[in-house]
């Protein structure tokens, strides 16, 4: 049994859980742990093959909806997500935290750069923005650094009149081998794992990896509850990791502030296993995902697309009228064999045309269902994900189909496809040869098992809400239920950011710390 | 300090589940019988003892092995120069099916799967499991279970109708011409049946992961990805 008294205490270090963790180091002199489910893989042990790389994915990459239609991927390592994602960097989109502002009473988060939010010289929104990018380096690549499959993505819509932009990145001296997701081996991605991890270590933060986090120990004080700590468990540490600060076996931390930064699956499965209040039915409940859609094209000669950068342009055109975005996404061939539809001799023909394959993604900004949620499975150990695209969704992806659909075709592929196997219109499979079959989409059903929808973006599921009826934490992040704790990473938005969500997540992150470095005496009574 | 048990203390958790699953099973029972009309006994009864008995691995592997052929198309004289017997050891070196317990639904799976006749009728732990999966979202009425399980067996009927005009009347997919083998597979991927469905997609998965994971595969479709290695000599 480890036995550790700390200050603060973070779960997680992803995204929010690193830039907490250095934040909080650099602000106060409070002992900081800061732990983490996964291993501590660096560059050294990420290698090109796919399927090895699986470790770095939670659950193995098999974490999926509760009825298997959509895989869920999340980081599960050291840096979480950003070690695997494929390092597209969108500011925060003013326009939803207004919308936060209005609808789900948010204070705070000013924009303005002049702003002393709380009365914290400097605490505003633009300077924690300007300070993330910065240390992590965010900046759009050259020209030379757009790939065949993004420069298709980019002609098919400059065809149509549909606009396009280039990705900013948070990448330094990448040498463009392709293989993001298998995490960065030339330490050149510049995730939490290569900036805030280490900044929060050399600012003497505890960093415990392979740490399944069973619990917040919760102390009755006052007629209410408070957080006191965790109690969890160190597994013993996997080959390719580096090495564990404590022994295997059972550990506490006992800390004056809890923070969960877990993740938008993972951290409503720890408070419902802690017993967390949840008076109002809002714990784990409104799960969005951004449920993501492929469009296939069968390019007339070869690419080789999953060389180069994976991500370079992509297009907003449609986020303000229909609430989605077009993102170049390229896989390799474990991920290509699994999603291209059919199987025998019509699919291999399709694999044997890889280097021709092009592809970019539908990403739908995804309406709060409360039905859509994450539950604590006890029986298995795991979290449940019970998630279905809601019928208004639905028509608005038709859409987002038959557009990218008209958009690979204009590219100049010889066939447009999509990951289905139903039968719309004549067509006895979604495979288009003219422009014109493209509106036969508007009879997708997109039934679970049928057309591959996939997903790497949980958000919203314990939600900031000055009522506390519509969400489980304050603008501060603090549990309206549970002193002493906080939650700051995607669960706590109260819906979709309204766009990749990296760099919203290490925004509010660096914000929320700074406030809390400010604030400490809220948590010290 | 207080000394409850944990939540997230699985193994008893598993335990104490059993009582309970064992109550939803008599329960589907029920829905199922009622979807069924209790029409065919026979079939029901084959389904039941594919799901209380553990299958050996002498029983699936021919299963796995037509599966695999099913799905890859060795008949290509540009596929690989891989033989079906190097597929399924890796596939079973990489899910290892034979050892680990939670495998064992689908080892029961594969055994429903290759019990043709039994695709007509709506087998116990298919309605089961669809019961489930239905549920999941908002807890219906019984009989609209049964309503919509009528209605999804009706649909699979008219697939299977199709399916027996071409292929005879072999019982086995195992014992099944390739042909036929891969059109009753793509019965699954067209049922009505969610759960059906997720068989057929777990099942391409897993071969697909088997095949393209491997470098003779990268070769065969040009992908020159996988086979460089970071420079060993970089400082990091």
């Amino acid at each position: 049994m480890t036995h550790i008294d700390a200050d603060i205490v973070i779960v997680g270090s992803g995204a929010a859980g690193g830039v907490l963790a250095a934040t909080l180091a650099e602000h106060t002199r409070a002992r900081i742990v800061l732990l983490e489910k996964g291993p501590h893989y660096t560059g050294r042990f990420f290698t090109p093959r796919e399927w090895d790389m699986r470790v770095l994915y939670a659950d193995e990459g098999r974490r999926s909806t509760d009825d298997g239609a959509i895989p869920v991927r999340g980081g599960e390592c050291v840096g979480g997500g950003t070690t695997v994602n494929v390092a597209l960097s969108f500011d925060p989109v003013r326009s939803v935290w207004d919308d936060w502002r209005s609808r789900y009473g948010l204070q705070a988060f000013s924009f303005d750069a002049t702003a002393n939010d709380y009365g914290v010289a400097g605490l505003n929104m633009a300077t924690c923005l300007a300070e993330v990018r910065r240390r992590i380096n965010v900046h759009t690549p050259p020209d030379d650094a757009v790939n065949d499959n993004n420069r298709a993505l980019e002609n098919g819509c400059r065809a149509l009149g549909i606009t396009t932009r280039r990705f900013a990145l948070n990448m330094r001296e990448c040498v463009r081998c392709g293989h993001c997701s298998e995490g960065c081996a030339y330490d050149a991605k510049q995730g939490t794992l290569l900036t805030y991890v280490p900044d929060a270590v050399a600012r003497g933060v505890q960093l415990i990896h392979h740490c399944d986090v069973g619990e917040i120990v919760m102390e009755k004080k006052g007629g209410g509850l408070q957080a006191a700590g965790i109690r969890g468990r160190v597994r013993p540490t996997v080959a390719g990791s580096q090495p564990n600060t404590v022994a295997a076996g059972a550990l506490r931390v006992r800390a004056r502030l809890v923070i969960v930064a877990a993740g938008a699956v993972e951290s409503p499965s720890l408070l419902v296993r802690s017993r967390h209040p949840d008076p109002h039915g809002t714990l784990g409940r409104g799960l969005v995902l951004h449920p993501s859609l492929p469009i296939i094209g069968l390019m007339p000669r070869e690419l080789s697309n999953y060389q180069g950068i994976t991500g370079t342009v992509y297009s907003d055109h449609f986020y303000a009228s229909h609430g989605f975005y077009l993102e170049c996404l390229f896989g390799h061939p474990v991920y290509g064999s699994t999603v291209l539809p059919t199987i025998g001799p019509e699919h291999f023909e399709m694999m044997l045309a890889y280097r021709r394959i092009a592809g970019f993604g539908v990403m739908l900004v995804d309406s709060v269902d409360p039905k859509n949620r994450v539950e604590w499975d006890a029986v298995t150990g795991k979290p449940r994900i019970v998630y279905r695209v809601a019928e208004s969704d639905k028509h608005r992806l038709r859409f987002a189909a038959r557009t990218g659909i008209e958009i690979m075709l204009a590219a100049g592929a010889e066939e447009a496809l999509l990951p289905s196997e139903e039968a719309i219109g004549p067509l006895p499979r979604p495979r288009f040869r003219q422009a014109a079959e493209a509106r036969y989409c508007q009879e997708l059903r997109f039934e679970p098992h049928r057309t591959t929808i996939t997903s790497a973006h949980c958000q919203a599921t314990l939600k900031m809400a000055e009522d506390p009826r519509l969400g489980t934490l304050s603008s501060r992040g603090e549990s309206h239920a549970v002193r002493r704790l906080v939650v700051c990473d995607s669960s706590a938005f109260p819906t979709s950011c309204g766009a990749n969500p990296m760099l919203s997540i290490m925004t509010l992150a660096r914000y929320q710390a700074r406030r809390i470095a400010a604030e400490m005496a809220r948590y010290e009574s | 300090m207080e000394t409850r048990p944990p939540l997230w203390a699985t193994a008893d958790a598993v335990t104490a589940a059993a009582a309970p699953s064992r109550r939803k099973f008599l329960a589907t029972c029920a829905v199922l019988a009622f979807a069924a009309g209790c029409r065919s006994i026979a079939s029901n009864s084959r389904s039941t003892y594919a799901l209380i008995h553990d299958p050996h691995p002498d029983d699936y592997r021919p299963i796995v092995r037509g599966l695999i052929e099913a799905v890859l198309a060795f008949e290509d004289p540009r596929f690989p120069k891989v033989r079906v017997e190097e597929v399924q050891d890796r596939l079973l070196a990489l899910f290892p099916l034979e050892a680990e317990a939670r495998y064992v639904g689908l080892q029961k799976a594969f055994m429903l799967f290759d019990d043709v006749e039994l695709f007509p009728d709506p087998a116990l732990p298919i309605v089961d499991a669809e019961g489930a999966a239905v549920d999941a979202r908002e807890r219906e009425s019984a009989a609209a279970l049964a309503a919509e399980s009528r209605d999804k067996v009706a649909q699979d009927r008219v697939l299977y109708e199709t399916f027996r005009q071409g292929q005879g009347t072999e019982a086995r997919f195992s014992r099944l011409p390739l042909a036929a083998r891969r059109h009753y597979l793509e019965l699954w991927g067209g049922s009505a049946f969610v759960v059906r469905r997720q068989f057929y997609g777990s099942v391409k998965s897993l071969v697909m992961i088997a095949a393209y994971s491997h470098p003779a595969f990268w070769e065969a479709i040009g992908y020159g990805g996988g086979s460089f290695q970071p420079d060993p000599t970089s400082t990091r």
